[in-house]
């Protein structure tokens, strides 16, 4: 049965995995290309129905889940970024679904 | 017991606004590696082969003689080249989300603009700018990010054979973005620079 999306409060976080090669280690951040559209939008993770762990072992691939790092998004944050929108969008397989939808750079 | 990435996302509370991204700043907190990944990722001492790889591209893209350039900053940029070349190993939906792999042609567009952005930046701008961070985009792409206290340059180097290149550039209250036709001269990208440095 198909889960009803909701409206994210501003106070609540976003998870998003990170591959390692989207790190820059010398400097401890991700590189801006972490932060782009796959589809219709980011896809993240709603902390109301997913931890950490979940969003980082919901990995569809065989690769190592310690391969990637979590980052941490406010959404109220991400709505205070020109053209960003956070839609819930959950899935069959996983209702902590969440797109951040709008565009990143000018040319995607 | 080891401890995982996950794990300390827990008490991580804190958040930061440290990284510019094109047109946004990304509020985030990140939650480090584990040590031994992290042992493992910063162990990236240059193979004879990437050695041998990055020569050539340096001796196609910089002029020799500007020995300055040769010893001091291609030294820095070793690092950052022999990254992009490993993008090449990543399959699709490397990212778990969908994403495409990098193919060769685009990794070879990346570093001949990262050396000729970075030669052109040295040499007639006088700007040292520190080797630039990449990382794959989720649309085969690739974005490199210069950034210091006072500027900030991003580029994106399309999926290739996409000429349409993407760039950002941030310095105090000025910003420009747009997008530009790559065909092997990145005089325009000096131009716009020249404009606000």
């Amino acid at each position: 049965m198909p889960y009803e999306a909701e409206e994210i409060p501003n106070k609540d976080f976003l998870f998003r995995r990170i591959h390692k090669s989207q790190i820059d280690l010398v400097n401890d951040k991700p590189g801006s290309g972490a932060f782009s559209d796959s589809g219709d939008g980011m896809s993240t993770d709603w902390d109301k129905y997913s931890t950490p762990h979940e969003t980082r072992n919901r990995i569809k691939t065989n690769t190592d889940p310690l391969d990637y790092g979590i980052v941490r998004l406010n959404t109220g944050m991400i709505r205070n970024i020109e053209d960003q929108e956070v839609i819930h969008t959950p899935e069959d397989y996983n209702r902590a679904h969440t797109d951040i939808i709008g565009k990143k750079k000018i040319a995607n | 017991m080891q401890t995982t990435i996950a794990d300390k996302v827990i008490n991580y509370n804190e958040e930061k606004p440290i990284l510019k991204s094109w047109r946004s700043n990304w509020w985030y907190s990140m939650i480090p590696f584990t040590q031994s990944k992290e042992s493992e990722l910063y162990d990236q001492s240059l193979s004879f082969v990437t050695r041998i790889m990055l020569e050539k591209i340096y001796a196609k893209n910089i002029d020799l003689n500007r020995s300055i350039f040769i010893t001091e900053e291609k030294n820095k940029l070793d690092r950052t080249l022999s990254k992009i070349l490993e993008l090449n190993k990543l399959e699709v939906n490397w990212d778990g989300y969908g994403a495409k792999s990098i193919n060769i042609d685009t990794i070879n567009a990346g570093i001949k603009f990262i050396t000729l952005l970075s030669e052109k930046l040295f040499h007639y701008k006088s700007i040292k700018m520190p080797p630039p961070t990449v990382s794959p985009c989720t649309d085969g792409g690739i974005d490199v990010d210069w950034d210091t206290e006072e500027l900030s340059i991003m580029v994106n180097i399309p999926q290739q054979p996409n000429p349409i290149y993407s760039i950002y550039i941030e310095r105090g209250d000025t910003k420009i973005e747009m997008e530009f036709h790559y065909k092997g001269n990145i005089d325009g990208v000096l131009f716009i620079l020249s404009q606000i440095v």
